[in-house]
């Protein structure tokens, strides 16, 4: 049975791990998939990169998570990484998840055509 | 309280989040961090960190680590600007680009409290939701505060249901907890019907931990050790994630017998509703979950008194209950400083209709419908203009752009003659029809209407049927007066809140829209081109090419000419009205009236 004391231990110890400050996994990434994402088509994102995380073992951690309330921008992704560094990428689909895979997971740096600014700029 | 806004930019090296880090644990330090937001963004091509100061609209630029601490403490805290490091020779580009971030109100005029895990964890680890502190209020009501505790608490903070009444929490928990009967019931309302609402599944899909931690809560404060969930069943992904929520919270001792070892217990149901929109009634819910047909009955008593099996039984909207584990764990004196003096805190809304930015949000009570129009919602698409806006869902009303200005809150809206409802906001452009739109509420009432008392069930019917003849351009004056008659009539003998509300859409464009309705029964004419029977299309022989692609296109051959030679016409008692020549002519030939 649960007590105070242990539900505030599992509370630090699950912030840390949802800071990505561990070292193990490098980026947290969460698929918006409440009812909006999934008609956007965000299940497809979500088993893509369960795949890819699977096959080529990227060190991520792959999150379904609710609405953020920009339903016209679904398939959202928010990459986390340390540092409280929160990147958003809006209208994905597993060809742009792939892209983000390799520049932004493997190499480092942000592809700022797909984020929510860029595609705001470009439009 | 958010008053000042960081737009951080930073290169693609990744030693500049040094600096990131940095204002957080200086923002932290100096307890700047529920005042201050702080945006990051990340430049490909910028060598060394930038930041922007808004809504001063300061600038700095080659920010390193102490100078963002200093900056922090003497900007932030003292407001006073650092002369020497204000750099104005910053790349007017790059200030271009600050701009353009802090335009993007979607998300810094809103105050995320309800909404604050939306989105942000995943819905189906516990673990994730105690990180956010989900239970944290629970373990305090049970270890340091009595049921009355929590109750003055509630009571003061001034919250009101969020589901449409704007009763007071407070006082329904308070009647309920002064009911002696050994069995209580909690009731969640997630009966969510309105069209173009869907606020409830969000938070439901979100963060689900939320509203059990609420139940029990509220289960503690009445003396009640057993809750319901009445959900739709139109709602799949939100009733699995719930499931899965309960499951996970039975098997940590969160929910059940002698919870958190303080001898507390409670256990959660999840039932289904089949989908009536008068299942969101509370005493039709009620119905619904003994198991007879989801019909209203008359109040009092209330349930609060003698409600689920004759029991005192509180039933309360989701994001009602969303609130109060936030206002345990902060204190009222901090839900009252957001909203106005008779609506404290935040509400969220369903943004949607003919708008750039459809979504869900949550602002501050007592923010003006302009803000939320024009800064969240970024205005009508395709710049048209802004006619009318639809709150309240059925049962609310119209709001037109003179009264963009009022504060949002619950006397307010109905002051204007709507109601803040469960929060759809449909925005409605020149291009809808207001007896039109009154068409389809009436028609989603009618067919929606239990049946159980005369004036909704018959009378909702023939305003229908009145409201068709206006749009066939069959109407009167007449009929307009006898209209607002019967709807006067529905609105004082109807049996539930339903029926009362039924005419409001009716009554609301009527009011506010008189001239609109006139114009389709005197001159049989629809401005907003919408109502098919008053509309009438002509081929402008001038402007005509004799191509033929119109009479092509045309699925009842109701256009004839001869290609080349006539000008092509359209026969008036054969065309159907369905816009698919106009569509197709090249030249802006045919004009729609």
């Amino acid at each position: 049975m649960l007590d105070v004391k242990q539900l505030n231990a599992i509370k630090e110890s699950t912030l840390q791990k949802m800071r990505v400050e561990d070292g193990q996994i490098t980026h947290r990434i969460l698929i918006g998939m409440g009812t909006c994402g999934i008609a956007a088509g965000a299940q497809s994102v979500y088993d893509f990169l369960i795949e890819m995380k699977d096959v080529y073992h990227y060190p991520i951690e792959v999150l379904p998570t609710g609405c953020l309330g920009m339903c016209m921008f679904e398939p959202m992704v928010e990459v986390v990484e340390a540092n409280d560094k929160h990147t958003m990428y809006i209208k994905m689909d597993p060809l742009k998840m792939k892209e983000i895979l390799h520049h932004h997971i493997k190499e480092g740096y942000t592809l700022y055509a797909y984020t929510l600014q860029g595609v705001k700029e470009n439009a | 309280m958010l008053e000042q806004r960081i737009h951080l930019a930073l290169g693609a090296q990744s030693n500049q989040e040094a600096v990131l880090h940095q204002l957080h644990a200086t923002l932290k330090k100096n307890r700047l961090d529920d005042r201050i937001q702080v945006y990051c963004h990340t430049l490909n091509d910028l060598q060394k960190p930038a930041c922007g100061i808004y809504p001063e609209r300061i600038f700095y630029e080659n920010i390193n680590e102490n100078l963002m601490r200093l900056l922090v403490e003497v900007q932030l805290l003292n407001k006073t600007p650092l002369e020497q490091f204000q750099q104005l020779k910053l790349d007017q580009s790059l200030i271009e680009r600050f701009d353009q971030w802090d335009k993007d109100r979607f998300f810094y005029k809103q105050t995320r409290i309800v909404l604050k895990n939306a989105g942000k964890i995943n819905p189906e680890d516990i673990q994730e939701a105690i990180a956010m502190d989900a239970y944290q209020a629970l373990s305090k009501a049970l270890t340091s505060m009595t049921p009355q505790d929590v109750l003055d608490e509630i009571t003061l903070s001034g919250l009101r249901g969020r589901g449409g009444g704007g009763f007071p929490t407070g006082r329904k928990w308070q009647v309920a907890h002064d009911q002696v009967n050994d069995v209580k019931y909690v009731i969640c309302n997630a009966d969510e019907g309105d069209p173009g609402a869907f606020m409830d599944r969000s938070l439901l899909e979100g963060d689900p931990h939320a509203i059990l931690e609420a139940m029990m809560i509220a289960g503690y404060a009445i003396g009640s050790k057993h809750g319901f969930i009445y959900v739709r069943a139109e709602y799949p992904v939100a009733v699995k994630r719930l499931e899965i929520a309960i499951r996970q919270a039975e098997n940590m001792g969160l929910l059940g017998n002698n919870i958190l070892n303080l001898g507390f217990d409670f256990s959660i149901e999840i039932r289904l509703g089949a989908g009536a929109f008068v299942c969101g009634e509370e005493t039709a819910l009620i119905a619904s979950i003994e198991g007879q047909r989801g019909t209203p009955n008359p109040k009092p008593p209330y349930p609060s008194v003698q409600g689920l099996w004759g029991k005192p039984t509180i039933i309360n909207n989701v994001e009602t209950l969303a609130n109060i584990p936030q206002i345990l764990l902060k204190g009222q004196k901090w839900f009252r400083t957001m909203g106005t003096a008779s609506s404290p805190g935040t509400k969220v809304f369903a943004l949607g209709g003919k708008i750039k930015q459809t979504g869900l949000i949550e602002v501050e009570m007592g923010l003006s419908l302009r803000e939320v129009i024009y800064d969240i919602g970024q205005g009508c698409e395709h710049n048209k203009k802004f006619k009318a806006m639809q709150t309240g869902g059925p049962s609310g009303g119209c709001i037109t752009a003179e009264d963009l200005d009022t504060a949002l809150g619950f006397d307010e809206l109905i002051q204007l003659g709507s109601m803040m409802g469960s929060g759809g906001m449909i925005v409605l452009d020149e291009d809808n029809c207001m007896v039109d739109v009154a068409r389809f509420y009436l028609d989603f009432i009618v067919e929606e209407s239990c049946g159980k008392c005369t004036p909704c069930r018959i009378g909702t019917k023939r305003l229908l049927e009145m409201l068709n003849k206006v749009t066939q351009g069959e109407g009167t004056l007449e009929l307009l007066e006898e209209m607002e008659e019967l709807a006067q009539y529905i609105k004082t003998s109807s049996l539930c809140g339903l029926g009362q509300t039924a005419p409001n859409p009716f009554l609301s464009t009527y009011h506010h829209f008189k001239d609109e309705y006139i114009r389709h029964v005197v001159d049989k004419k629809c401005d907003a081109k919408v109502c098919k029977a008053l509309l009438e299309y002509t081929i402008q022989a001038d402007l005509c090419k004799k191509c033929g692609l119109c009479a092509r296109a045309c699925p009842t051959y109701a256009i004839s000419g001869m290609v080349g030679r006539d000008p092509f016409t359209i026969d008036p008692n054969l065309c159907i009205r369905c816009g698919a020549c106009v569509l197709t002519c090249k030249f802006d030939a045919i004009k729609r009236q």
